[in-house]
């Protein structure tokens, strides 16, 4: 099916090339992703998602294309966040410390996927939500701005607070 | 945190971020600020650290699950359409109902000698004016005889 409103977006790629199956193509994974990093656990995640691409289907003939899509679905997709905060979610991140050997095995690489998991889970939803945009997305601060809806010097120093919180957790996992 | 003025421009230098007239005045202080230069190395270790984070693929249960949104979207403007229609429908029927109403003979209260003419069974007999000049007679004698 074609994606309402996207005949008429000259830039809108996949949604205008492949409908709505060529928006979940390209997104879609890259949205679970942020959603998982930022929520902690799949359950919250799917259903951040589920709701993110409802909304788009939804208002996708409203996007102006000021923002790229990809931009605009993640602002739509931190706001899913959010509301599934909100509600409780299901599911606490998991409480993960830091070099813990007995939830991070043996192999290096699960060793610092947990790490990072864990990381994230002692910030606050703020902050971990503009560190993984920024670190894991590769955002700027503009985009990071728009996607949540704060001013940039708000960005920048969320982003100084996290990385400072996180440092000391860093080099005693690191010790 | 080290109290250190360029601090806070600390993240915003290691995003590249920065004009490069800041970015190179902030390049030059970190060269002689320990506290800052520590910071630069702790960034770059979160940076490692989050770099290694789980993202788990997406079932295809889900995926097809995203994939059947414009159909239930599709269904559920149908589903509102249908209502519409149906509560449309309900409305121009009563309204239908009211205006026909209208047209309906009305119970407007005989007069007593209509009474008596239906009551009679000779109506078809006479012409109609005389008809009816019966029915009237035939009345005010029933009301004289009444009193």
């Amino acid at each position: 099916m074609q994606v309402p409103g996207a005949e008429g977006q000259g830039g809108v790629g996949p949604a205008a090339a492949g409908g709505f199956e060529g928006l979940v193509d390209r997104y879609a994974q890259e949205l679970y992703g942020l959603a998982y990093s930022m929520l902690g656990n799949g359950a919250d995640a799917e259903d951040a998602l589920q709701e993110t691409f409802l909304a788009a289907f939804r208002g996708l003939g409203r996007f102006e294309g000021r923002s790229s899509l990809r931009t605009w679905l993640t602002g739509i997709l931190v706001r899913q966040v959010a509301l599934v905060r909100r509600r409780g979610g299901r599911r606490a991140a998991a409480p993960v410390v830091p070099g813990d050997a007995a939830v991070c095995g043996g192999e290096a690489g699960v060793a610092a996927k947990h790490d990072a998991a864990a990381l994230l889970a002692a910030l606050s939803p703020e902050h971990r939500d503009v560190l993984v945009l920024r670190e894991m997305r590769g955002m700027s601060y503009e985009e990071i701005s728009e996607v949540l809806g704060v001013p940039r010097g708000t960005v920048e120093s969320r982003l100084h607070r996290a990385r400072a919180a996180l440092r000391g957790l860093v080099d005693r996992g690191e010790a | 945190m080290s109290g250190c003025p360029f601090e806070s421009r600390l993240s915003a230098y290691y995003d590249g971020e920065l004009g490069a007239e800041e970015a190179a005045a902030v390049g030059t202080h970190v060269r002689g600020c320990a506290a800052c230069a520590a910071a630069l190395r702790g960034m770059r270790s979160v940076s490692r650290a989050l770099a290694g984070a789980a993202e788990p693929a997406l079932s295809a249960e889900v995926r097809a699950r995203l994939l059947a949104i414009p159909d239930r979207e599709q269904d559920r403007v149908l589903a509102r359409l249908g209502v519409g229609l149906v509560a449309a429908a309900a409305a121009l029927l009563v309204a239908g109902s009211v205006w026909l109403w209208g047209f309906l003979p009305r119970n407007t209260g005989a007069g007593a000698w209509e009474v008596v003419a239906v009551a009679s069974g000779d109506e078809a007999a006479e012409e109609p004016e005389v008809q009816m000049v019966t029915w009237v007679v035939r009345d005010l004698s029933s009301r004289r005889r009444s009193r």
